[in-house]
């Protein structure tokens, strides 16, 4: 809307009454504050066409009255000026940093460590690239993800300076456009990044793949992820209720990074897959909603029938575009090597099998005029067409564009029957090859002797 | 006899980002009166935009006998509609969009 306003066009929104927040920033960071809006009490997408109509009527008279009523002085000028952003943040003794640190929205609400220039100095030297060397920049405020910035949040997560190019590489996947956190870093559906790193630099880091690798206890897994998140916010600056409005929010938003179990698995690693070489390291991103656990299954068929079901849970968006994650341990590996199934066997087979029919949710959501157009613009017309025939028929249908949309990972340590499958609605998987600076293997050696020693010997 | 140990002091860097200044313009005159004027629609693609949206054209035809309406339904997703969104925009006189939130 705010695009169309500075397109010299007279605009006028209607946003949620609980979005306001969220609309002024948004009209802020694209540079027409003074945009006008008109509040509703309408619940977002509420299909009651009753309601929807009655809004309607309310906001009549307003939305004529935005579009007519002559501009006032301020809504005439330029707006505010920015405030710089200061170098130093403050100075104080542990918990007062942790006090403003906190106050401002500056972390994810768990203690940090204070990123002291030292600490900061420290980190750098985890990347041969210059402090001020801008990543990217990070939706929706769209701030500087210099070097340095990643540094300074990365300190205060705790993480070490050799974690230092995964979140560099992080930091850009989660700018490439599939990823798509324009509306995963805000969207209603509290979508969380799961990131998968794969390659040597999951042992040089010591970053867990094996039992309890989404579980709380190893650094890596749980500094890295956590660092992403506070890059996010303090780049991005998508605070919850104010930009990042998910209505339930996501556990994963602390932290969802694991290593694939390369070592365990029968196939071509992610990375490898997506076209990265053997022996390079890379991570892997994806938004996802939730996991849901998939116990039992002694033979592949009965394994993918439970995943299959699993994965359905995924229809109740409309977002046929995304992803599936599917978590195989190295024990439903076995069977699978065994059985020899590749892992587009896997793809294929969840495909024809994650199938629902049209009268349970396609009848709900897809036969409506939004969830047709969603049908329309991933699957084609011709596609949409035959599917929109199905309508009250027992047809069952395909929750995903294609096989391929299943992603299938080796993660886990050893022990029968456990899998997972991580559903996904807005944006896909995206990767970024992680660059090691020239002195990658003093660093390992510096760092990695600061590991736990019950770790030091998983590679 | 010893006092307390004194508490470090710690003067921590900013993690926020620098942006560029934004160039922030102000909002554009408004018009006399939607009659006879070519005013556009925006549906961003939520469930209620088309049922809310809807009702409105019909009150504004109800209101203002010689305006012309005009739909964009956001094809949802992917910034791939926004060069569409602004070629639909630019013959129009005024916009209402809904965001649904």
């Amino acid at each position: 809307m705010v695009t169309m306003e500075k397109q010299g066009i007279p605009v006028v929104g209607i946003a949620n009454e609980h979005f306001e927040s969220d609309w002024k920033m948004a009209a802020r960071t694209k540079g027409a504050p003074g945009t006008r809006y008109v509040l509703t009490a309408l619940p977002s997408n509420c299909v009651e066409v009753d309601q929807c109509e009655a809004a309607a009527v309310e906001m009549m008279d307003e939305l004529i009255d935005a579009l007519t009523r002559p501009l006032t002085e301020a809504e005439q000028g330029p707006g505010p000026e920015e405030l710089k952003v200061e170098r130093n943040a403050c100075a104080g003794t542990l918990q007062e940093v942790n006090q403003y640190f906190y106050e401002r929205e500056m972390t994810d609400g768990l203690p940090i460590i204070p990123p002291t220039d030292a600490a900061v100095k420290e980190m750098l030297t985890g990347t041969d690239l210059a402090p001020d060397h801008v990543v990217t920049r990070i939706l929706p405020e769209m701030r500087k993800a210099t070097v340095e910035k990643i540094a300074i949040n990365a300190v205060m997560a705790g993480c070490l300076p050799t974690y230092m190019p995964v979140l560099i590489a992080a930091a850009e996947a989660a700018m490439d456009l599939d990823f798509h956190l324009v509306e995963t870093g805000v969207s209603t559906g509290s979508y969380a990044p799961l990131m998968i790193v794969n390659g040597p630099i999951r042992n040089d880091l010591s970053i867990n793949y094996q039992h309890g690798a989404l579980s709380p206890g190893r650094r890596a897994n749980a500094s890295i992820g956590r660092a992403l998140r506070l890059i996010l916010l303090n780049t991005g600056r998508a605070l919850p209720g104010i930009q990042d409005m998910g209505i339930l929010g996501s556990p994963g938003k602390y932290t969802q990074c694991v290593g694939e179990h390369e070592e365990a698995s029968p196939w071509e690693p992610l990375h490898v897959q997506r076209g990265y070489a053997p022996g390079s390291s890379a991570v892997s991103m994806v938004p996802v909603t939730a996991r849901v656990a998939i116990l039992g299954g002694d033979n592949p068929q009965n394994t993918l029938r439970i995943a299959a079901q699993a994965a359905v849970v995924r229809a109740n968006s409309d977002y046929l575009g995304s992803n599936i994650v599917f978590f195989v341990s190295p024990a439903s590996c076995d069977i699978f090597r065994d059985a020899k199934w590749s892992k587009k066997d896997i793809q294929n087979h969840l495909y024809e099998h994650a199938r629902i029919l049209p009268t349970s949710f396609w009848g709900a959501r897809f036969y409506k005029p939004t969830g047709r157009r969603n049908v329309e613009f991933f699957l084609g017309k011709a596609m949409a067409e035959w599917i929109f025939k199905q309508e009250g028929t027992d047809m069952p249908l395909p929750i995903v564009t294609g096989p391929d949309k299943f992603v299938v990972v080796c993660v886990g340590g050893h022990g029968m029957n456990q899998n997972a499958i991580f559903t996904c609605g807005h944006g896909t998987l995206a990767s970024r090859e992680i660059k090691l600076p020239k002195n990658w293997q003093a660093l390992v050696a510096k760092y990695k002797a600061k590991e736990i020693a019950r770790f030091r010997d998983i590679a | 006899m010893t006092g307390q140990p004194k508490e470090a002091i710690y003067e921590a860097l900013n993690p926020i980002g620098e942006r560029e200044l934004p160039k922030y313009s102000g909002i554009n005159p408004r018009l006399d009166t939607l009659d006879g004027k070519a005013i556009g629609l925006f549906d961003n693609a939520k469930r209620e935009c088309p049922y809310v949206l809807g009702k409105l054209e019909k009150l504004l035809q109800e209101r203002f006998p010689a305006i012309k309406i005009s739909w964009f339904r956001k094809g949802t997703y992917k910034e791939v509609m926004w060069d569409a969104e602004k070629a639909w925009a630019k013959d129009l006189d005024g916009v209402i969009g809904m965001c649904g939130d």
